[in-house]
């Protein structure tokens, strides 16, 4: 496992760099589906970061966005839907950046030499955007790097749409001289796409028959993904799967290789699928309700696998599911997602401890349990299909809490207090230490989403 | 916990009490393959026993392919039952034939899991909701759209919806118009099979709130079945866990998920993520999934799963990690026991070519690799993975179970030669059964051979 060996001392190269930073770092994504009926904005300015070895939780009913954020950040969105201009995903992995650079050379770009053909004006007159998304007033103080990197550039020239690779310091021409940079993931396609995605981000989605061809043996569909990824082939891809099988559990895995699909169970399914996401070596796996179609007892299996995988593989999670218990149990940070909004981020501890925004409450009350006997709380209404850019509060109309200016300010993820800065609510109500009129002033003045098409 | 080795089934315990509505007796059924070569069936309801008493909700719980499903079907007859009685109020539904069973079906109802599929989407509310009243010849076409639309406001929706389609619907409206159809006939008992599993946590509320306020109004008896325990613990009064067509455990509802008494109750209860990060994680992980039903083990059900399995006495202080690898060992043999062989491998076989069996080597080697295994028990180990690669594994199977087996896996302790079965036994005052040998005054507990383990 040589390569193994080498990226795991690549990884610690580069976070002695920059330790602080996040392995992905997603600015304000929007997703929509753009029909001759309607558009529906099933992801509306999302923000939130995954530290390489986390694993972040994301949990929401249905309609609340969370699986086209994942697709989003897999490059997995179809037409007519799109991730929008504005949007930014950043892969921040050095060692990934050293090789996109080295193997795209075409599309990197130096920051500098950018910024040397930037103009403020041109770029904010000629375009939609508008300094308040990127967090400014003076479009002068918006970093190009952010304008490039949300696409702006392309409108007036500077890049071509094509680049995707950003090198803040060091040589676009030496890549192993690269000290700081990322990779834009809403920027690839092509064959940069193809690396990033499997290769650099894998992904298990919920049901593990969709994921595997009926007509080819489990082992087959490994070996393919090890071949497209490590170049292995023939017998030593055989050895590779089988030994992939056996790291995630599966008995008598030298027989199973030669199995297929609809011989393996259901959770023997999921296993194997997550076999073929590790055959890659993924620095981040996306987990799309893995365990929403199995069983207890093999939903229990499968958690204790994908926490052990993170263990020994220092991989970065991505865990969506609709199931808060699930979410407590496997997440280190949690994001609540509403019609397509993150409306309360937090560690799990906090979140769950001392809950803040009134959906995430409600979510909870109405999880059976608390009150035996009792009458459940529910949540009235259901949640509504975001058309427009949010004007006010999604959640307003079925929120318990809510008074008049809910239905006219639109509300942005504020700290709860301010003391801490790592627990985040969209409502108006926080922070909760100043007063209602000065939380709904700081709400209006902070909200930078611009109407965009 | 009260340890009277009570009967072999449930019914022979005390007379039973005036308010039972449905009573199950050694209930069975069976699904044939329909093979001429193959005559094993499929033992999906293998023999279970139980009441439901009038007015109660009784949850079903267990894992997918447990025949909790099967059972809620035999119950209304929607499936045939292979044997047993299922008595509602003392007539025996299984021998109703013709008239007398469509006169009866007003009286017992279900509600489906999937709302999607279970309303038929050329058809309007109205016309859902009144079809088992047109079925059944209820009074005149007015009253019963007088009927669907007092039914409309019960379930929470408005009349003027009698005009629409299932797909103008959310999620949880549509379980509310299958459960007004459900209704319509005012049944006695209704079977819910997995009423809000399709829904999201806040919809969900809201139907298990309708169903409570409904089961009030109309005095109605509700079988719930559910896969999500904390649901169950919410809504039902008692609870039976089914594990491979057999109830393991069956009582009162708050008891049971306090004190469970059974080691699968125990691994089933333990699953549950809860959604509190402190909630402290002692989770019992249960290796492997339920056995095909086709192919039941000998014994106790649970037996191929259990963590607790009884030991065999020379064995009692072996190493945990090589009794785990023990019980994985004769899993995988069961399993490549059953698994299909294609012709070319068999034809691979013949020849004495490499096929995808010949490796048991390096799977033993995978199971015990790492662990010290006592001398006696690798030469027993050896001999049992000489068998399995040459294809022998029901004889590597025998020698494990003459050297490893116990009364779980039907060794019977004199050495008789019938396998033997677990008994029901008594756990607690209020009457709760549990199928298990750990309860017979001769072995300890589940729960001491747990706490000893963690």
């Amino acid at each position: 496992m040589a390569v193994e060996e080498e990226s795991a001392s690549g990884a610690a190269a580069a976070d002695e760099a920059r330790s602080d930073d996040p392995l992905i770092d997603v600015r304000n994504l929007q997703t929509a589906f753009f029909t001759d009926k309607e558009t529906i904005r099933a992801v509306d300015g999302v923000d939130f970061q995954i530290d390489s070895g986390q694993t972040v939780g994301i949990v929401g009913e249905s309609g609340s966005g969370k699986s086209v954020t994942a697709r989003s950040l897999m490059g997995l969105i179809e037409s007519p839907g799109r991730v929008l201009r504005g949007s930014s995903v950043r892969y921040r992995d050095l060692d990934a950046v050293r090789e996109f650079a080295e193997l795209f050379s075409k599309r990197t770009v130096a920051v500098e030499e950018l910024a040397a053909r930037y103009d403020p004006t041109e770029v904010f007159g000629a375009t939609d955007a508008t300094p308040a998304e990127f967090g400014h007033d003076d479009p002068a103080d918006v970093p190009v790097v952010d304008v490039a990197a949300a696409g702006y550039t392309d409108e007036v020239g500077i890049t071509d749409g094509d680049e995707c690779v950003f090198v803040l310091d060091g040589d676009v021409d030496s890549p192993a001289s690269i000290r700081d940079g990322f990779v834009e993931i809403t920027r690839l396609s092509g064959e940069a796409q193809r690396k990033m995605r499997g290769g650099r981000i894998a992904m298990v989605f919920q049901d593990p028959l969709t994921s595997l061809n009926p007509v080819y043996t489990v082992g087959n569909q490994i070996e393919e993904a090890l071949e497209l990824h490590q170049g292995l082939s023939g017998k030593e891809a055989t050895q590779e799967a089988a030994e992939l099988l056996e790291a995630v559990g599966i008995p008598d895995a030298r027989r199973r290789v030669n199995e297929y699909p609809h011989q393996f169970s259901g959770g023997m399914r999921q296993r194997a699928v997550i076999a073929m996401a590790l055959a890659c070596e993924p620095d981040m796996l996306i987990c799309d309700e893995p365990t929403t179609a199995l069983d207890v007892t093999i939903q229990a299996q499968i958690l204790d696998l994908i926490a052990e995988i993170q263990e020994s593989r220092d991989v970065a999670v991505m865990f969506i599911t609709h199931d808060m218990g699930v979410i407590a149990d496997v997440s280190d940070r949690v994001n609540v997602m509403y019609a397509g909004e993150v409306v309360e981020s937090a560690d799990v501890g906090p979140l769950f401890a001392d809950p803040k925004h009134p959906y995430t409450n409600g979510l909870l009350d109405s999880i059976p349990g608390g009150q035996v006997g009792d009458k459940l709380s529910t949540i009235d209404g259901s949640v509504p299909t975001p058309n427009e850019p949010a004007t006010h509060c999604r959640f307003a109309p079925r929120c318990p809490k809510a008074f008049d200016e809910c239905e006219s300010v639109h509300p942005v993820p504020t700290p709860v207090d301010e003391e801490t800065d790592d627990h985040t609510a969209a409502c108006l109500l926080y922070p909760d230490d100043v007063s209602t009129e000065e939380a709904v002033e700081r709400h209006q003045e902070q909200d930078r989403r611009g109407d965009r098409q | 916990m009260s340890q009277n080795t009570a009967s072999t089934t449930p019914d022979d315990r005390a007379e039973t009490p005036s308010d039972t509505m449905v009573k199950v007796r050694d209930l069975k059924t069976y699904y044939d393959s329909g093979s001429l070569l193959e005559d094993r069936p499929v033992k999906a309801v293998d023999g279970v026993s139980f009441d439901i008493r009038r007015g109660e909700t009784l949850g079903l719980v267990g894992e997918s392919g447990c025949g909790k499903t099967t059972l809620g079907r035999t119950l209304i007859q929607l499936e045939e039952a292979t044997d047993g009685e299922v008595l509602f109020d003392g007539t025996d539904i299984t021998s109703l034939r013709g008239d007398q069973l469509y006169e009866w079906r007003q009286n017992a109802q279900m509600v489906f899991q999937d709302p999607d599929s279970s309303l038929n989407d050329r058809m309007t509310i109205g016309e859902i909701i009144r079809e088992p009243l047109d079925v059944h010849d209820w009074k005149t076409p007015a009253d019963r759209r007088k009927r669907v639309k007092s039914l409309l406001d019960e379930v929470g929706l408005s009349p003027e919806h009698y005009y629409r389609y299932p797909h103008q619907f959310s999620g949880g409206q549509r379980q509310r118009i299958g459960i007004a159809r459900t209704l319509a006939l005012n049944p006695e008992f209704i079977v819910l099979d997995e009423p809000v599993s399709a829904l999201d946590v806040s919809v969900q509320a809201e139907i298990i709130n309708l169903l409570e306020e409904l089961q009030d109004e109309f005095d109605l008896t509700y079988l719930f079945i559910a896969h999500d325990l904390s649901v169950v613990r919410h809504i039902c009064d008692r609870v039976a866990v089914m594990y491979l067509g057999n109830i393991m455990e069956i009582g009162p509802t708050e008891e049971l998920f306090t004190d469970p008494a059974n080691p699968y109750t125990h691994a089933l209860l333990s699953a549950i993520p809860k959604p509190d990060p402190t909630a402290s994680r002692d989770r019992i992980t249960l290796h492997g999934t339920p056995p095909n039903p086709r192919y039941p083990p000998t014994g106790c059900p649970f037996s191929t799963r259990c963590p607790v399995r009884i030991r065999p006495d020379k064995h009692e202080d072996l190493d945990d990690e090589v009794w785990e690898g023990i019980n994985g060992f004769r899993e995988i043999i069961r399993e490549r026991m059953r698994a299909d062989r294609s012709i070319r491998e068999r034809v691979r076989e013949r020849f004495g070519l490499e096929t995808r069996f010949a490796t048991i080597d390096e799977t033993y080697d995978e199971l015990f690799g790492d662990t010290a295994v006592p001398d006696e028990v690798e030469r027993v180990l050896t001999d049992v993975a000489e068998a399995a690669g040459n294809h022998e594994e029901q004889a590597a199977l025998d020698r494990l179970n003459a050297e490893f087996g116990s009364v779980c896996d039907g060794v019977a302790p004199e050495g008789g030669a019938d396998p033997v079965e677990p008994e029901y036994y008594e756990v607690s005052d209020s009457g709760r059964l549990s199928y298990c040998h750990r309860h017979d005054a001769e072995h300890r507990e589940t729960e001491t051979v747990l706490d000893d383990r963690s």
